[in-house]
């Protein structure tokens, strides 16, 4: 029997849990909280919780919610941390729901919720003021937090979702509504729509937070690359600690290319395979592994390596930071091994990028290099005899060839030795171009036919840019001054932190430069022609919180590694249970101890014979069109509610007489009693079917 | 007027008055039944809502029964309830003057403005329908109905009355304020004169000492009679009860049931009945622990969510 009207109906919660469960993939989870929460409808056993117990549970709630909070940001989900934190709410907040449902009152104070209006209620208690709190059924809030959730999940689909919510609501309604169609359709409605709404709404957001934060998709930067050249504005990049990089051996790399490009056009660096490679060269290959003396096991970035690629005398940093799924990790240009590191997968391109699928949000390895060598393959040359060759690493794109050549010209590189080559074009570069973060080529404007590329403008006439300029022109200064040479974005090293003797990598330390192609030693290096002065523009700027920004990710990233490694990992679970358990206990023994039933108080039942009259067989039928009969409402009041009905009043009348009159003479023979039921049953049957109000 | 059953005596009597208290017909009857229970009435309202009318209008409706009023003042001391012992002095002998006590209808005006001592001056003459005075025990016949009215508490110049006292009110009730249309028709019946000067009496005192036998006849079945016991009993170990109702309470609530069965026309008490009266018979005779009076909840609001709770025979 419910004991009062404000419970949410029977079984609802446990519906709406189910389905949060299979929402969120966490079916095991919603069952045992529907069963357990759906369980206080069937037992008796009760507490009496008074407004201190809420208060614990709704802290008990609030320590779960924050140690939840803390555990999704310390993985690394910044912007999904609203909608993952909502998405677990109905287990988090099940403490306050239980003491709901268990407990002797069916309401809790709102006060509960807020310190200040707990304050104000004892201050007001002390003076002897009179208080009013406002009480209400946390079921109420529970509800509507768990449909939520559902919106959340990871199966959250429009359609299933939709069903779901429109058969909780209709349950709802015909749960709490007396047969009244309009109302029933109205929450349906309602619901849809809102279900419909908050869904796009939310995803929106979500997609909206991803973009807005840079956060687009890796993939397509490690085959092709949109630079800023020939667009307006200023270059902005983020501040953020993107990795640190601790030298353990041997100096310190200047550059970490993560992604190289082999052929230009129109503001684009992309990875281009000759088409007679085509099948021969694969995209991407795995790296090999090798056990190493030292116990360790390397990953060797070039295949065709021996174990000196791994000697233990080699130069090797540490690398810590958050790698993304299926994108390019930061390493030096004459990378030879790769250790520690918690990958799915390792694989290198031809031309010298490393792709890695991370297991972890962070990531924290040991790179090898040697500074002498390179680990991707020697240029492509003409291996089509009697064919217009393909030569994509000496390729000049068609809009810059006519600048390009006459500064070859100009400077004669074309005779020089190499060394020299690349000495006359950096000191060319370093006497005649400035640095400039503002953009201010513009070769987009639309109206021209043949508009001069942004990168001619660059090289002929403006003179000033920033590094994808300098980058690309040298690139293509450099092919065509016959040396084969690519194009490498990455990350310079000018950051020390002196404390911590580790690199700080920033978004802001993104840089762009030129690798070349040394045929002499058969390897490629690294070429930047960038004014020096580049860095210290971008170290200008920094905000006055940079400072506790990155001691938040720092610890943040430090604490992750720390709580993955295996031994630590072991000691977590076993302290978190330790604390859990003995939380669990204390909460257990107390609850123990107060468990209390209900009607405790209520002794003096009655248990002596009860007459049975034929018309409480009415009132399953009449609870259809009323609701249920609360328990201190007598038959007969309570079936006067009842639209109008023929002989109802007489049938009352007589239950009554039958009932509670100690002599009445109507004793053994109710068959007009009976007769007035079963015609009644059959009209209010009736009324039941179509809706109120006709 | 002889001759008439019962129910007719208590239909007369609720149309009399109910031609002089406008707007309050559910109060007239349980105060009718109440009294009809032998049972007395405390009336707690603000000023002016028809309190005394609703006694005055009581008294009138009965020929031959005594009326008399007692305006309760800080000042006031038990002598002037009980009467008093005098000297006469052509006989040298103590006299003895009854007091207003001597009656079949006592209106005990805003009893809540004399002291505690001179209100207890009551208690054995409602409870025992007698009073001893210097000695002697003076008896009470037939009929003895205190209507009592008293302000809020909250009010100046007000005194409590005490627990003990309470309790031998079979009932307390409120009047409130009734809606416009019936005030206005209050204020039409007034522009003379008041209804209840013209009000002539409608039943006799035999007649209603009948009606009080009959009310100790109607039927109240054992199932009933233990649902009136688990209400009451509801109300002890409550959290939010310090004092909680006694068996007096019980018996208050069976009997005034029985009698407001009479006035709904049956000879036999419905739960629904004890149900209408157990807030005003029970609720003035709780009281309630310091911190439920502050957090402002109210003895009858505890009743009636006790009336919700305990289960009753369908």
């Amino acid at each position: 029997m419910p004991r009062s009207s404000t419970n949410p109906p029977r079984l609802l919660l446990g519906v709406a849990l189910i389905f949060w469960g299979v929402m969120t993939n966490q079916l095991l989870v919603g069952l045992i909280l529907a069963v357990v929460i759906e369980a206080a409808h069937w037992t008796k056993l009760r507490w009496d919780f008074q407004e201190q117990a809420f208060l614990r549970a709704w802290q008990l709630c609030a320590l779960l919610i924050s140690a939840r909070m803390v555990l999704i940001l310390i993985d690394g989900g910044r912007f999904i941390a609203v909608p993952r934190l909502l998405g677990w709410l109905p287990l988090l907040m099940a403490p306050l729901q239980l003491t709901q449902s268990y407990s002797l009152t069916d309401r809790m104070p709102l006060a509960t919720f807020s310190f200040f209006a707990r304050r104000r209620m004892l201050r007001n208690l002390e003076l002897g003021l009179p208080v009013r709190p406002i009480q209400i059924n946390f079921g109420a809030i529970y509800l509507p937090l768990t449909v939520l959730a559902c919106t959340l999940g990871e199966q959250a689909e429009t359609w299933l979702f939709l069903t779901g919510l429109v058969v909780i609501a209709g349950w709802a309604a015909i749960a709490a509504g007396h047969g009244r169609l309009g109302a029933t359709v109205m929450a349906i409605l309602l619901a849809a729509c809102m279900a419909i709404g908050g869904q796009v709404g939310l995803g929106s957001l979500y997609s909206h937070l991803i973009k807005s934060n840079g956060g687009e998709d890796e993939e397509s930067t490690l085959n092709h690359l949109r630079t800023a050249i020939g667009s307006r504005g200023e270059v902005k990049q983020s501040k953020q600690i993107l990795w640190r990089m601790k030298t353990l051996q041997g100096p310190t790399p200047p550059l970490l290319h993560s992604a190289i490009f082999n052929q230009y056009d129109r503001g684009m660096w992309s990875y281009r395979v000759p088409p007679e490679q085509f099948g021969k060269v694969s995209d991407f290959d795995d790296l090999k592994s090798i056990d190493a003396p030292d116990g360790l096991s390397y990953f060797l970035a070039n295949s065709n390596a021996g174990p000196q690629a791994a000697a233990a005398g080699l130069p090797r940093v540490n690398l810590r930071g958050a790698a993304k799924r299926n994108s390019a990790l930061p390493v030096p240009g004459s990378i030879t091994a790769l250790s520690g590191f918690d990958f799915e997968s390792q694989a290198r391109s031809a031309i010298g990028t490393i792709r890695v699928f991370p297991d972890e949000t962070i990531s924290d390895g040991i790179l090898v290099w040697d500074g002498i060598s390179s680990p991707e393959r020697a240029p492509w040359y003409d291996t089509m005899v009697g064919k217009p060759s393909y030569m994509p690493d000496l390729r000049i794109p068609k809009d810059e060839a006519e600048a390009v050549a006459a500064i070859v010209q100009q400077l004669n590189l074309k005779a020089l030795p190499l060394r020299e080559k690349l000495a006359v074009l950096k000191q060319w570069f370093a006497a005649n171009f400035r640095y400039t973060r503002y953009l201010s080529i513009d070769s987009n404007s639309p109206g021209k036919k043949d508009p001069t590329s942004a990168l001619t403008i660059f090289l002929r006439k403006s003179r000033a840019g920033h590094c994808e300029y300098f980058a690309t022109a040298t690139t293509l200064i450099v092919r065509g001054a016959g040396v084969p040479a690519r194009y490498a974005i990455g990350f310079a090293v000018t950051e020390m932190d002196r404390g911590r003797q580790e690199s700080i990598i920033r978004g802001t330390h993104g840089h762009a430069w030129c690798r070349v192609w040394d045929e002499e030693n058969q390897r490629w290096f690294d070429f930047d022609t960038t004014p020096g002065s580049w860095v210290a523009e971008e170290t200008q700027r920094n905000p006055w919180y940079q400072g506790i920004q990155d001691w938040m990710q720092r610890l943040r990233e430090d604490f992750y590694l720390w709580r993955n490694t295996p031994g630590n990992n072991l000691v977590i679970a076993g302290v978190m249970t330790g604390i859990g358990l003995i939380g669990a206990l204390f909460i257990g023994r107390a609850l123990w101890k107060s468990r209390r039933r209900i009607e405790e108080s209520a002794a003096y039942r009655w248990s002596g014979p009860v007459i049975h009259t034929p018309l409480h067989e009415l009132e399953p039928v009449a609870a259809r069109l009323l609701g249920p009969r609360p328990t201190g409402t007598p038959l007969g009041f309570w079936l006067k509610g009842l639209p109008k009905v023929d002989g109802l009043d007489e049938a009352i009348e007589l239950h009554q007489q039958l009932r509670f009159d100690p002599q009445s003479p109507l004793r053994n023979e109710d068959s007009r009693l009976s007769e007035l039921v079963a015609k009644l049953r059959s009209a209010l049957v009736e009324l039941a079917r179509k809706p109120r109000g006709n | 007027m002889t001759g008439s059953t019962p129910y007719e005596t208590a239909a007369r009597l609720e149309q009399a008055i109910r031609t002089v208290v406008r707007g309050q017909d559910k109060v007239i009857r349980r105060v009718l039944a109440c009294m009809t229970a032998g049972g007395h009435v405390l009336l707690e309202d603000y000023p002016g809502t028809g309190k005394t009318t609703l006694a005055k209008a009581i008294a009138r409706s009965l020929s031959g029964a005594v009326f008399k009023r007692v305006q309760f003042t800080p000042d006031l001391l038990p002598s002037d309830i009980l009467g008093i012992s005098v000297l006469d002095p052509r006989t040298q002998e103590f006299r003895f003057h009854p007091g207003p006590i001597f009656t079949d209808i006592l209106l005990a005006d805003e009893i809540n403005r004399a002291s505690p001592r001179t209100q207890s001056a009551l208690l054995e003459a409602m409870a025992e329908r007698q009073a001893t005075i210097e000695g002697r025990q003076h008896d009470f016949e037939g009929l003895f109905f205190v209507i009592a009215t008293q302000n809020p508490v909250e009010f100046r110049g007000t005194y409590p009355l005490p627990e003990a006292q309470m309790d031998r009110f079979a009932m307390q009730c409120t009047l409130g304020y009734v809606n416009a249309a019936e005030e206005a028709s209050i204020l039409a019946d007034q522009s003379e004169s008041h209804p209840v000067d013209s009000l002539e009496p409608v039943a006799t005192r035999e007649e209603f000492l009948e009606l009080m036998a009959a009310s100790r006849a109607v039927r109240f079945s054992d199932e009933l009679r233990h649902y009136v016991v688990s209400l009451v009993a509801a109300t002890r170990g409550h959290k939010q009860i310090q004092l909680a109702a006694s068996p007096r309470a019980s018996l208050a609530l069976m009997k005034t049931a029985q009698a407001l069965s009479l006035f709904e026309g049956r000879d036999f008490v419905l739960p629904e009945t004890i149900q209408e009266v157990a807030a005003d018979v029970i609720a003035h005779r709780l009281a309630l622990e310091p911190e439920a009076r502050y957090s402002g909840i109210t003895a009858r609001s505890i009743v009636a969510d006790l009336i919700e709770r305990t289960p009753v025979p369908v």
